[in-house]
């Protein structure tokens, strides 16, 4: 059958890409069948969202230090109330995910990476369902949570896998339809993933404070949400993690400048705000690099060739006392080009009542008037795919140059790491956004085309403000 | 020649036929001191309803916009026949542009129109367009100076529009909901730009030509068009202005510098008026926020500087002004871009110490003809609060925009963009 002829070019392609093997390509065979009722059954159900409040744990007083039995009676209940309400929902969540694959067009569900996907979500569906309803105890807990553990690692590569299948399904689905579909299933998955995650970490964390003899006040951190998130601290670890790769894939990085309220402290789920900036810093520092490629800076000459505009004269002060025209960049740490002659991305962190705002700003030269409306697309990249037949993918320069031996060894190195790889699968952006509007915020581009590029990421505080809104 | 010249600090206000008090800065700080009273419950005789006939025809036509590429054109090498024939152009087509908008006005609510500064304008308007109608094609040159002097009347007239407008929007808020208040404004501050954009061209081809003036045209003034606008002077030139309004607003304190980067020599073409408007704005509102804000620097004790930033790109040029006064409040956040009144406005304008009292500033903009000082004005267009929608206006005139964003409890950035190439048509609804 199709799903056979399927299988046999699976196995050519997997070998190809070495993504999926060999033992992987017989489990993608077995989907499904029709004739199973359950998820229609579950999906028909009501999905019960929770608040933020109760899913957090949060109102419970952090204080435990003088009373750990109290303490450990309350995190345990906490605890078991959102394994529980994790194995009610979380069937019901996935039915509707594998459902709304199920309205693929067949084509498209045939594509290897989807049917991979669609069948990881199934496989999940049949482990939690399989899995015993009643949650009594600690042992009952232990034992869901390792299950939880093991389906959320499965499900790691979801969307690159997704990502690319889509890719290829390109000319299968109107854009706006692959939009719609990618924005509510990762929406959905990052809802399914935060409940998951919360019960999976509340019990280690639990299990932590049972095993140590002493008391460590953990009250920071509640499951997946820190409470005294230091924005400073994780811009510096996501930079040097983003300047490492690119000093892997093009021999040089700028530096990242963090200045504005740099003590702020909010509570925020760590992991979304670790995906946002290092998506926006790689963007930032890529287009940083790239543009001083095109424009001839380096270490001899950190302001390029004649393509740049400034006024011959540096270290210019004039005006007429109101306003200063100050040409000279080495003095001003914000625009100083490093050893490299990368002048560096500047982050900003503002603290407001009810909110974080990060502001990023490189001098990578801004997109261009025609790519900016397809920034925001799902497989929209910069980035030449080499197995790529569309011609549609709007790309002024690729990064790599001619046919080199280097470039399937860097092509790996950019897939290689946390967090995926530097550039190229075009989801990026349209993810960010998703991320940063998840508990109310938000995320906005501006173009300054020639220049750089300004972003804009608003966070909101998860605190009672944000007791109500619904997961 | 090109140099001299820049040290003469090529202002708009020196190329155009007015005196230099006329550029849209200036215009909104001293209305006309003489309020037409208009006649007295003409509106609502039936004569009226019946003559309203004679708009029809009008209403019903297409206007027929223009980019700033054909107006530069079209200026270069002005001659007698190309001078009637924008005469005509403008003849034409300013009574289409207007009858559509009387006919918007027409269509508000009765109540509404009953509001005595919605009426003021509302006449305004109405006899501007008798005017016009009346007048036969343009023949010769004599003729085109009338018509020149007359439009130029007529333009001093209406420079109580925007205050008398913005008021009576604002007291008639409670009738209408806020997004069909800020439809309404922006299509009239749209299709008040475009008129004024054609008769003050006309006026100023005019009289180049009238004058040795038409000298001019070789250095890259074309009418109100300068083909050669550097950044660095709007913005010096603003930056001054603005520092002087909000010196005295604030009686005496010095206001923050500002730092220029960028591509500050880029060379492009445009209407200086309109860049200078929307540049006055931001960088009143960024030094004004800065002042309030009142946070100075631990070593130099001085404000935070502000800085603009000119990016050149391949079609367009963006100014960046970025703030360090704290942030746009979140309630005031959501009203930015609105023209009606609010409890937030209302709030936020009473936190600014520096604003009037609403009450006071009310009265003395309604009917009442008796001087009022300038400083009154100043400060009332300080504190209409529809500065940001109206720069917003400019800016999108001819395809560029305005884009605003805040970060709560540090600063403001703002980003007006413009178009280079002049090719894009006006854009005002029809």
């Amino acid at each position: 059958m199709t799903l056979r002829s399927a299988g046999s070019s699976l196995a050519i392609t997997a070998t190809k890409r070495g993504f999926i093997t060999n033992t992987e390509q017989k489990e993608a065979e077995d989907v499904v069948s029709f004739y199973d009722d359950r998820v229609t059954q579950y999906a028909s159900q009501e999905i019960q969202t929770v608040t933020l409040k109760t899913l957090l744990g949060l109102g419970r007083s952090g204080s435990s230090n003088h009373d750990q039995q109290q303490g450990a009676a309350r995190d345990l209940a906490v605890n078991l109330d959102v394994a529980r309400y994790a194995r009610k929902e979380l069937p019901v969540r996935l039915a509707r995910l594998i459902k709304a694959t199920q309205k693929l067009p067949f084509i498209v569900g045939t594509n290897p990476y989807i049917k991979r996907v669609y069948k990881l979500y199934y496989d999940s569906f049949q482990s939690i369902t399989a899995s015993p309803e009643e949650i009594r105890d600690k042992d009952d807990l232990d034992r869901f949570a390792a299950l939880l553990k093991g389906l959320v690692e499965s499900h790691a590569d979801v969307v690159p896998m997704l990502s690319q299948g889509f890719l290829e399904c390109k000319k299968y689905m109107a854009r706006e339809d692959i939009k719609r579909f990618l924005d509510d299933m990762i929406r959905a998955r990052i809802g399914i993933r935060l409940i998951a995650e919360q019960a999976i970490s509340l019990r280690e964390q639990r299990h932590e404070h049972e095993k140590s003899s002493v008391d460590t006040p953990h009250d920071d951190i509640v499951g997946v949400v820190h409470t005294e998130l230091r924005p400073a601290d994780l811009i510096k670890t996501c930079a040097s993690f983003v300047q490492e790769l690119c000093d892997v894939n093009y021999g040089s990085s700028p530096e990242v400048v963090i200045n504005g309220q740099t003590d702020t402290t909010f509570t925020y789920v760590p992991v979304h705000l670790e995906y946002i900036l290092c998506e926006l810093l790689k963007n930032s520092v890529r287009a940083t690099v790239e543009q001083s490629q095109k424009m001839g800076r380096s270490a001899l000459n950190p302001h390029g060739d004649g393509s740049d505009r400034r006024s011959s004269s540096t270290n210019r002060e004039s005006g007429n006392g109101v306003v200063i025209v100050n040409q000279d960049d080495d003095q001003d740490v914000t625009k100083r080009p490093n050893d490299f002659g990368h002048p560096p991305v500047e982050v900003t962190i503002a603290q407001g009542e009810h909110e974080v705002t990060i502001r990023i700003r490189d001098h990578g030269g801004g997109i261009s008037r025609e790519d900016f409306d397809a920034i925001f697309d799902y497989s929209f990249t910069t980035v030449k795919n080499e197995n790529d037949s569309s011609k549609d993918l709007s790309s002024n320069d690729s990064p790599y140059g001619v046919d080199s031996i280097f470039k399937g060894v860097s092509r790996l190195a950019m897939q290689a790491g946390l967090g995926g790889p530097i550039a190229g699968l075009g989801f990026g952006l349209p993810l960010t956004r998703i991320y940063a509007q998840y508990f109310g915020g938000d995320m906005h581009l501006i173009s300054l085309q020639g220049y750089g590029c300004d972003v804009f990421l608003k966070l909101k505080q998860i605190d009672e403000s944000l007791d109500d809104l619904q997961i | 020649m090109p140099n001299s010249n820049l040290n003469n600090a090529p202002t708009a206000i020196t190329t155009s036929a007015f005196s230099p008090q006329s550029s849209p800065l200036f215009k909104m700080n001293n209305p006309a001191s003489i309020v037409k009273q208009p006649q007295a419950r003409r509106r609502y005789s039936p004569q009226h309803f019946y003559q309203n006939r004679i708009l029809d025809p009008y209403v019903h036509q297409a206007v027929s916009p223009i980019t700033l590429r054909q107006l530069v054109f079209f200026g270069r090498n002005m001659q007698e026949d190309k001078l009637l024939k924008s005469a005509n152009y403008v003849r034409t087509e300013l009574p289409i542009r207007l009858a559509h908008r009387i006919r918007d006005f027409q269509n508000l609510p009765f109540i509404v129109g009953t509001n005595p500064h919605i009426e003021l304008v509302y006449d305004l308007y109405w006899q501007a367009f008798e005017k016009i109608v009346k007048i036969p094609e343009i023949k010769t040159l004599e003729e085109n100076d009338a018509f020149c002097e007359m439009i130029k009347g007529l333009l001093n007239d209406h420079l109580v529009v925007i205050p008398q407008l913005a008021l009576g929007i604002m007291e008639c808020s409670k009738h209408i909901p806020a997004a069909q208040v800020d439809q309404f404004m922006s299509k009239m501050l749209r299709s008040r730009i475009s008129r004024r954009v054609l008769a003050e061209q006309h006026i100023t081809l005019t009289s180049n030509f009238n004058s040795p003036n038409h000298m001019m045209t070789d250095r890259g003034y074309i009418g109100i068009i300068y083909t050669h606008i550097k950044p660095r002077d709007i913005v010096e030139r603003t930056g001054l202005l603005a520092a002087d309004t909000c010196r005295q607003a604030s009686g005496g304190m010095a206001p923050p510098k500002v730092l220029l980067d960028g591509n500050i020599d880029a060379e492009f073409t445009y209407i200086p008026d309109h860049i200078e408007y929307i540049l006055y704005e931001l960088l009143k509102n960024s030094m004004r926020f800065v002042m309030q804000n009142g946070k100075r620097d631990p070593t130099t004790g001085e404000l935070p500087p502000i800085q603009v930033t000119v990016c050149e790109g391949t079609h367009e040029i963006v100014f960046r002004v970025s703030d360090k006064g704290g942030g746009i409040h979140p309630e005031m956040e959501s009203q930015l871009w609105s023209y009606a009144q609010s409890p937030a406005r209302e709030a936020a304008m009473l936190l600014d110490r520096h604003a009037p009292s609403r009450a006071q500033s009310a009265q003395k903009s309604s009917f009442s003809t008796t001087a009022s000082s300038p400083q009154q004005y100043k400060n009332q267009s300080l504190h209409l609060g529809i500065g940001l929608p109206m720069s917003r206006v400019y800016a999108e005139y001819w395809g560029g925009d305005l884009k605003v964003f805040t970060m709560h409890g540090y600063g403001t950035d703002a980003y007006a963009k413009f178009c280079k190439f002049g090719n894009i048509y006006e854009n005002f609804d029809d």
